[in-house]
């Protein structure tokens, strides 16, 4: 076997579930291919944020790349649907359809844009956290809250009657000690690793979008690779998305433990009024997504 | 031939002058709305998000640079190093003169080419808010860069032709 | 890297503009490395298109609305009411307009140029050596980068990732405290060298000066409140504050002052988008240089040398003052945060030093080499004001680099300077 080496690239800290599927798929990797395969980790954001590395694996430059899935919406409309409020209805239910042959199918679509969809890890679970506590879904009118730049969280927002707000990410910090906004969405373990427990007074879990994550490799590297290093690969990336899962599990109850020790109230609230407000915008947004309402039932349908 | 690409280049440039302002004062307007929309309207009653903001004033300032580029190779206000070139006898700058410009005129020319097949490359990127094809924003590096290139072109034949003894005082 | 930095080297030798320059340097490793130059574009989007970057067209903006609307002329009246009675009164009027104007302009060569204009003959018809002044006011338009806002400290929070609201916060002590030292450093060498003596005033007088300045110059002097006000208070981000600037001065230029027209605006909005462009783009190829050496790792080297011979944080700090110092001399101020902001500030932390200090260090760093030859721009506004050379300049600026230097040890030993306000 000739040897191989392939850099993989992840924007989150060596705490995160990103990291831990990219350190468990090398380690694989290497063993099943006694050593004649080595995946080389470079991480929180060392080759480039998400957008860029993504057009790096298009071009060839980069192989490998953990990453969030908005950014790939950008390219692949089809997964704009990942974006609908409320599509999932909660973190098993998530992780099971990804899974599940609508998983497979839904990595399909990146073969025509020179990627190969190698594993959906651990999804992450969005919530609302900052210095405005919500307990039903009135309590959302006028929140100012930075979102990600996406039309199905920024609709998402605006039908819950917040008032979705562009910030680049840097600023969030700030924004939320001064009070420029009320509110930001991010999974428990990233207001740890990413320090906004300092400035979170609440934690409110509204559950509103289950962010995939994903493995992807550049499909001209991946082609380029002889036929066992490539079943090394898939094999590997099976046994890493397991880990990451379990990794993002403990990392969220940690997250949670940890927001409650510096005492940030976790809130609960009822989320039946909040799935009943975001209803209305599933046609406009469908109406825009490739396979939308095909994959929607799929998506329903897969896990139980 | 360099007078008619001179008196070209004088009208483009001064059509990219106006629309530099109006970039600019656009830019100015739409990230002011962003600040009234959160500030000034909710207390009157008014919720309403305008989330397009940023990235509109983001891709208006990427053309505003790459086509403020181009109008400030036409004035000879990019910024350069000029340290050596001055302590240099006449003849001895307005080759180094020349020299550089042609460096920087291939220079640009890579950097046309590479921009142009990139804003191919990302045609198939939409912007997330907006969904315009991203073409339209990397489209703004090929045009700056060859507009620069040709208002290069044009000093470097302007001095190219003068008599030596005159290179002096050019800039 | 030979042929990376020999032949940046010779590009800025033979006067090729600074972002080609990076840009050649960058393409030729790229090709000798067999990376596709499609990373060219790739890189410069990616560094451009970043929201907080907007806040540099905005601040040159709001910079030139307050020159041309006739705010800077208000603030240099004011200045001299208060401190022009001095010793050395003049010149530390100056500092003290610089200090003023860079409350509201992010850019020091903004600031040099607004003051100086003005200042340099004036101080020269007070008897002030002419290259003296032209340092002076060179000198002092460092202020424009150190006291909020500054460009520079957008650059550094970007490359850094650290909120620009911090740095602004941060910039605040350190410049009030240059502001102070140089306007000593003026009234000492007056009285040695014996010009612009004291001009007796009685504290009524003085009062009344004060005050009547004041009641001009107070619609200029709102601008930092509600720049600095309204970031603190939460109504904007530090980004956003730079359009609340460039309206508030369109409002008091055109309605207040009524100094610009509407058919100035044409002019003062395309020159800045093109001052803008110039500055941008010397961002965008230092990134895509920063990005070379980063894969080259050249940063896990220079951290292993420094690790080697700095032991502690006061090490290290020196060690960085040096290179930042000797760096400083030849590189353009934003292309040395971009280049070498994002190696030295990982460094940085591992001696647990806080990052919104040491990006203090940077700029106060960057500021100096906005005034040492050969590449200072600063220098290079302040000889075409003065029509002096730069060889002219460079006696009177060796007193005022001890100075900075004196500061910059304090900025870099004393963290509660810059820290004390977070
Ligand atoms: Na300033
Ligand atoms: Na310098």
């Amino acid at each position: 076997q000739q040897k191989v080496t392939l850099d993989l690239g992840h924007v989150l800290t060596t705490d995160s579930h990103y990291h831990a599927a990219a350190v468990k798929l090398a380690e694989v990797a290497a063993e099943k291919s006694n050593g004649t395969l080595t995946i080389n980790i470079f991480p929180s954001g060392q080759l480039g944020g998400e957008v860029r590395m993504i057009q790096s694996a298009r071009t060839g430059t980069l192989p490998l790349v953990v990453t969030g899935e908005p950014p790939l919406e950008n390219t692949i409309k089809e997964y704009g649907l990942f974006s609908l409020p409320y599509l999932f209805k909660d973190l098993q239910h998530a992780n099971q359809a990804l899974q599940s042959p609508f998983g497979k199918h839904m990595l399909g679509y990146m073969d025509r844009y020179g990627l190969v969809g190698l594993g959906w890890i651990s999804t992450l679970e969005r919530n609302l956290y900052g210095t405005k506590k919500v307990s039903t879904v009135d309590d959302m009118k006028g929140t100012k809250v930075r979102v990600i730049q996406s039309p199905g969280y920024v609709r998402a927002y605006e039908s819950l009657g917040a008032q979705p707000t562009p910030m680049a990410y840097s600023e969030v910090f700030m924004a939320l000690q001064t009070g420029v906004v009320d509110a930001g969405e991010a999974s428990p373990d990233q207001i740890i690793q990413d320090k906004f427990i300092e400035v979170t007074k609440f934690y409110n879990k509204i559950k509103i979008h289950y962010m995939p994550a994903v493995i992807i490799m550049s499909k001209s590297r991946f082609d380029s690779l002889s036929k066992e290093h490539q079943d090394i690969l898939r094999e590997a990336t099976d046994i890493a998305v397991k880990h990451a899962i379990a990794v993002y599990e403990k990392n969220y109850q940690e997250g949670i433990e940890a927001m409650q020790a510096a005492s940030v109230e976790i809130v609960e609230p009822e989320l039946a009024g909040f799935r009943a407000a975001t209803e209305k915008i599933y046609a406009p947004l469908l109406k825009d997504i490739p396979d939308g309402q095909k994959n929607l039932e799929a998506a329903r349908a897969a896990a139980n | 031939m360099a007078s008619l690409l001179a008196r070209g280049l004088d009208r483009i440039n001064s059509l990219t002058y106006t629309l530099l302002f109006l970039m600019l004062a656009a830019m100015v307007a739409i990230v002011f709305w962003q600040v009234a929309v959160r500030f000034a309207l909710p207390p009157l009653g008014i919720i309403v998000s305008a989330p397009w903001t940023e990235e509109a004033a983001r891709y208006l300032m990427i053309w505003s640079i790459f086509l403020g580029g181009s109008v400030a190779a036409s004035k000879g206000l990019l910024i350069a190093v000029n340290a050596l070139i001055d302590a240099l006898p006449a003849h001895a700058a307005r080759y180094t003169r020349l020299l550089a410009l042609s460096c920087t005129i291939a220079f640009l020319a890579v950097l046309t080419w590479y921009g142009w097949v990139w804003s191919e490359f990302g045609a198939v990127e939409t912007s997330p808010v907006l969904t315009i094809s991203k073409r339209w924003l990397y489209l703004a590096m090929p045009v700056g860069t060859a507009l620069m290139l040709l208002n290069l072109l044009s000093v470097l034949i302007r001095i190219a032709l003068q008599p030596a003894r005159q290179a002096e005082s050019h800039q | 890297m030979l042929l990376l930095f020999g032949s940046l080297i010779l590009c800025f030798a033979i006067g090729i503009p600074i972002f080609a320059a990076l840009g050649i340097a960058a393409g030729l490793v790229l090709v000798q490395k067999d990376i596709s130059l499609l990373s060219v574009p790739q890189n410069l989007f990616e560094a451009l298109d970043a929201f907080p970057l907007m806040a540099i067209p905005f601040y040159v903006l709001a910079g030139s609305l307050m020159q041309n609307g006739g705010i800077s002329r208000r603030l240099m009246d004011l200045a001299n009411a208060i401190v022009g009675w001095i010793r050395g009164g003049l010149g530390s009027a100056s500092v003290l307009t610089s200090m003023f104007f860079s409350t509201m302009s992010g850019s020091s060569s903004a600031t040099t140029a607004a003051v100086g204009g003005i200042m340099i003959p004036a101080m020269e018809k007070k008897g002030y050596p002419r290259n003296f002044a032209a340092a002076g006011i060179a000198v002092a338009g460092e202020l424009g980068a150190i006291i909020p806002p500054s460009l520079p400290m957008i650059i550094y929070a970007l490359v850094a990732n650290v909120s620009v609201g911090s740095m602004f916060l941060a910039g605040i002590f350190p410049g009030l405290m240059l502001g102070v030292s140089l306007i000593v450093t003026i009234a000492i060498v007056a009285k040695l060298k014996n010009f612009d003596d004291i001009t007796p005033i009685t504290p009524k007088a003085w009062i009344v000066n004060v005050w009547r300045a004041l009641l001009h110059s107070g619609f200029a002097l709102m601008m930092p409140v509600i720049i600095l006000g309204g970031i603190y208070s939460g109504i904007f981000t530090a980004t956003e504050a730079s359009v609340v600037a460039v309206v508030y001065g369109l409002l008091v230029g055109m309605f207040v002052y009524k100094e610009i027209r509407i058919h100035d605006l044409r002019r003062i909005f395309a020159e800045t988008a093109i001052l803008t462009g110039t500055i941008m783009l010397i961002v965008g190829f230092a990134s895509l240089f920063a990005y070379l050496l980063a894969i080259n790792n050249v940063s896990q080297h220079l951290s292993a040398l420094i690790g080697s011979v700095a032991s502690n944080a006061f090490m290290f700090l020196l060690l960085a003052n040096v290179l930042l110092l000797v760096i400083g001399m030849f590189m353009e101020a934003l292309a040395c945060i971009v280049i070498l902001g994002p190696m030295l500030a990982p460094i940085a932390a591992s001696y647990g030093i806080d990052p919104i200090h040491f990006g203090m260090v940077i700029i106060f760093n960057v500021a100096i080499g906005m005034v040492t030859p050969p590449v200072g721009v600063n220098l290079f506004i302040a000889c075409q004001i003065s029509g002096l050379s730069l060889e002219q300049l460079i006696r009177p600026l060796l007193i005022f680099l001890a100075v900075l230097i004196m500061n910059l040890m304090i900025v870099s030993y004393v963290p509660a300077i810059s820290l004390a306000l977070l």
